[in-house]
């Protein structure tokens, strides 16, 4: 089962003199195509002040380019069936158009435009501005939003990246200018920090003619490594803060601590601890308690977002404000159970058989193949990472998962945040 | 350009003895196959007083039958590297799981248990009483939910479309267990249900293996077909919510014709060229289409909205076409919905360009081709058309309608069903200072 899905996933890596890797992987299952660059220009590389200036600048390159005007790009896009989207990260700003098989030369055509030569126009600037100003108070309007805002502010460094989510305020996204836009475009857009992805019914010598055509004289950005700007932080101190919210009938809750890097040695042993505690089955412990036993939640749910520095390790979970006490008991019930004696011998043995189980669904759409073949080079996993990762799995012991989730889930460094109606 | 949908579009239905229509496709390139069961039962079946019946009963079929007891359905999906859900709808109520090709016989044995033996322990029923008012409880923090629950509850006085699907808290409170097991008993039979597989199977061999799950079950008496005539809309009707929220909210909704109703491909794709495409026929598709769309040019690029949409959902009766707003802050609902209306008529008087309806096309081409990548989505599309067309070949002759519509058809439709007479106007007003019960 894992080697037959391993042998799904075989990408070619194609490095250009001027820093780009292309990574390529054939699936003609589907007659489509996903092009993506991972840039490494996400909200990390903000200066202090700026937060927000990487998201604007991601969402301005589609709204004109030297030889694109907005109007032209849209037209265009929808008369390919093309969809063009742009996520924003830490780390990284994605910006991926998915379009038919035979539109695919176009498309790059249209990525390397949008990448390379946006000029962004002041009135679409402005246009923009006044749109993300009210994103923001519907975001400080979503319970869930606030509640890991909230969440960010206590347990990472005011001065870290991770200290707030990557939209910025009100205040700095009405304060960006067009030449700050220009200049975080100018540093660090460039083949030295793009990975570009190309994965779908399409063959490697057309995607590396097609890359070529377009990346290859494309001059160099900033070298800095993007881990530079998301370096590890101390251990936040256990809190909890309740932010009452107008109008809100369930309460969101983030509970959970600063962790690891992607890199760590530990991060399989703590990824698979989260998989019992929040992921298998249906939400994990944290569904079976809070959920199934006790009817307290909707959702319940762990998540380990390991990337660079000390990636989060989050519970989220849906409460009504009446069982909010009932839930956080719970919770730590599990946690505390759990760092006692980890996982059960059958827990051991279905988190090892639904991880590699799995991976054929993960790898069936080609966006599921792209967000592997992502890790995969971000992380210097190596192009045999799937062969690989069977054994790596099969490897963990029970002890061994218990003594790295006690190293990494302190509950005396655990931090909640709970956003909803103000409580009874 | 050959547009229509990927080559080997084929299937093979059956119907057993008991009534269980069986569609099955082979799909050969992963081991995975997607499990899809499909119920004629959902918001449009139920009455007022236990209203969200539909729903409750679907998260009590994951609560234990007789061969899988409580929560042993999910783990053994799990513990195989497989994925379930179930989902439910006003026309439906759909279960599938995701799994490798080799545990074919474990999805088998659990929609077979499920359909018959499902138990609904009264301490089960209960505690799942918290976790229905909880998912109701996430949607009401969203002002779009009230607005969009206002408007449906308005633009009918007779159909139950008018209820919804998760049900007034009121009558969450109230569902007792015989509710539950009585309307399971009522709507869950082999002659109420279709069996749709897609994946990595032989199909005859699979035949047998389904036919000695589900041959055993007897067929029960046939529900009630909805006899319930929606009188015709006189006049516009129109709804304020005012809550506590960010922006303002507009949605307009009309009276709109059938998913097996002629008009049914004209009016996706007058959506489309109002709001932009997506697939008509299955989840999924591309994010970021419908940029050069007319609502999107006149409310996103005019200033006037952050967002704005057009929908037309494929339903068993007739339901509503609606366009929705979120509105920037300081523009005034009256701007949004006079411009929205004036895009209607425009269409109405000057109808679309010839270049305009091809881009259009294209984008709902693409859209169905990348809705239907991976064996899940393509298990969905089958049982949704089959459900809501009554045929399932519709998964592959709708689209090929959709690329038949002419610019004629969407200028008449859209004069046809876009009419004041058929409109509910619902506007959601930010109140802040507003104390509201919860």
């Amino acid at each position: 089962m894992a080697t037959a899905a391993g042998s799904a996933l075989r990408p070619e890596r194609v490095p250009f003199n001027n820093g780009l890797v292309l990574l390529h992987n054939r699936a003609a299952a589907n007659p489509s195509v996903v092009v993506r660059a991972l840039v490494r220009a996400g909200s990390s590389r903000e200066s202090p002040g700026e937060h927000g200036l990487a998201g604007l600048t991601g969402r301005m390159l589609r709204q004109g380019t030297q030889n694109i005007n907005k109007a032209a790009l849209a037209e265009e896009l929808d008369g390919l069936g093309a969809g063009l989207s742009v996520d924003m990260g830490y780390a990284l700003v994605s910006v991926s158009i998915k379009c038919l098989s035979g539109d695919f030369s176009r498309a790059m055509e249209i990525l390397g435009e949008l990448l390379r030569r946006p000029i962004f126009p002041a009135d679409e600037l402005e246009r923009l501005r006044g749109q993300v100003l009210t994103e923001l108070k519907e975001l400080e309007d979503n319970t869930r939003v606030v509640s890991e805002r909230t969440w960010r502010e206590l347990a990472y460094p005011a001065t870290h990246p991770y200290h707030r989510l990557t939209v910025g305020s009100a205040e700095t996204v009405g304060s960006a200018s067009r030449e700050s836009l220009h200049a975080f475009h100018s540093a660090w857009y460039g083949p030295n920090q793009t990975t570009l992805m190309v994965v779908g019914d399409v063959t490697l010598d057309d995607a590396t003619a097609a890359a070529t055509r377009m990346f290859v004289d494309w001059p160099g950005a900033r070298s800095e490594r993007v881990e530079s700007a998301l370096p590890a932080t101390d251990p936040p101190e256990r809190q909890l803060r309740d932010v009452p919210m107008v109008g809100k009938t369930q309460a969101d809750v983030t509970i959970g601590l600063p962790t690891l890097d992607r890199s760590s040695t530990d991060y399989y042993a703590l990824n698979f601890a989260n998989h019992i505690l929040g992921r298998i089955y249906f939400m994990g412990r944290f569904g079976e308690k809070v959920r199934d036993e006790q009817g307290l939640a909707y959702y319940a749910y762990s998540e380990l977002h390991a990337s660079y520095g000390r990636g989060a390790w989050l519970i989220r979970a849906g409460v009504n404000p009446r069982n909010l006490d009932k839930a956080f008991g719970s919770i730590d019930t599990e946690i505390n159970r759990f760092l006692a004696d980890g996982p059960t011998p059958a827990e051991q043995d279905d988190g090892v058989s639904s991880l590699l189980g799995s991976l054929p669904r993960q790898l069936e759409t080609n966006e599921g193949a792209a967000a592997v073949m992502g890790e995969i080079e971000l992380y210097d996993l190596g192009l045999d990472y799937l062969e690989r990762y069977p054994d790596i799995v099969r490897a963990l012991t029970r002890e061994q998962v218990t003594e790295v989730a006690r190293r990494w889930i302190q509950p005396e460094h655990m931090v909640s945040a709970i956003a909803g109606p103000p409580r009874p | 350009m050959a547009l229509s949908v990927p080559s080997s579009a084929s299937f093979q239905q059956t119907t057993l003895d008991n009534g269980l229509r069986v569609i099955l496709r082979e799909v050969r390139e992963r081991p995975l196959v997607g499990v899809w069961m499909w119920y004629r039962v959902g918001g449009r079946n139920e009455l007022p007083g236990t209203t969200g019946v539909s729903h409750w009963v679907e998260h009590m079929l994951f609560k234990g039958g007789k061969r899988f007891g409580k929560g042993e359905i999910t783990k053994e999906i799990s513990r195989r590297g497989g994925a379930l859900n179930a989902f439910t709808w006003i026309d439906c109520t759909a279960y599938f799981e995701t799994l490798p090709s080799s545990e074919i016989d474990l999805a088998l044995a659990i929609e077979s248990d499920r359909i018959y033996d499902t138990r609904i322990e009264p301490d089960e029923a209960e505690a799942e009483r918290t976790v229905v008012i909880s998912e109701r409880e996430g949607s009401e923090n969203f002002p779009e939910f009230w607005l969009r629950e206002e408007v449906q509850s308005v633009a009918w006085r007779e159909h139950p479309y008018r209820l919804g699907v998760i049900g007034p808290k009121s009558d969450l409170r109230a569902m007792s267990r015989e509710n539950l097991y009585d309307h399971y008993k009522r709507f869950y039979m082999t002659n109420n249900a279709t069996l749709v597989m897609v994946g990595d199977f032989a199909a005859p061999e699979l035949l047998d293996k389904i036919r000695a799950e589900f041959d055993k079950h007897p067929r029960g008496p046939d529900p009630s077909p909805l006899n319930i005539e929606e009188q015709p809309q006189t006049g516009e009707r129109r709804v304020l919510v005012r809550r506590p929220g960010p922006t303002h909210y507009v949605m307009l909704a009309y009276h709109a014709p059938e998913a097996s109703h002629a008009d049914a491909a004209p009016m996706v794709v007058l959506s489309s060229v109002l709001g932009g495409a997506s697939s008509p026929i299955a989840w999924g598709g591309a994010r970021g289409l419908g940029r050069s769309s007319r609502l999107y040019r006149a409310l996103v690029d005019g200033e006037i909205a952050t967002s704005v949409s057009a929908s037309f959902e494929l339903t068993l009766d007739p339901y509503l076409f609606a366009v929705d707003a979120t509105l920037r802050n300081g523009v005034e609902p009256t701007r949004a919905e006079a411009t929205i209306l004036h895009e209607l008529e425009r269409i109405q008087h000057e109808g679309v360009r010839e270049e305009e309806l091809a881009r259009t096309k294209r984008q709902l081409h693409a859209q169905v081709v990348y809705s239907l990548e991976g064996v899940t989505n393509q298990g969905f599309a089958l049982g949704f058309m089959d459900l809501v067309a009554r045929d399932p070949a519709a998964w592959q002759t709708f689209p090929e309608a959709l690329q038949q519509v002419t610019a004629e058809d969407i200028q008449r439709v859209a004069k046809t069903y876009l009419v004041e007479n058929q409109r509910t106007a619902g506007w959601f007003i930010p109140d802040n200072n507003q104390q509201v019960a919860s």
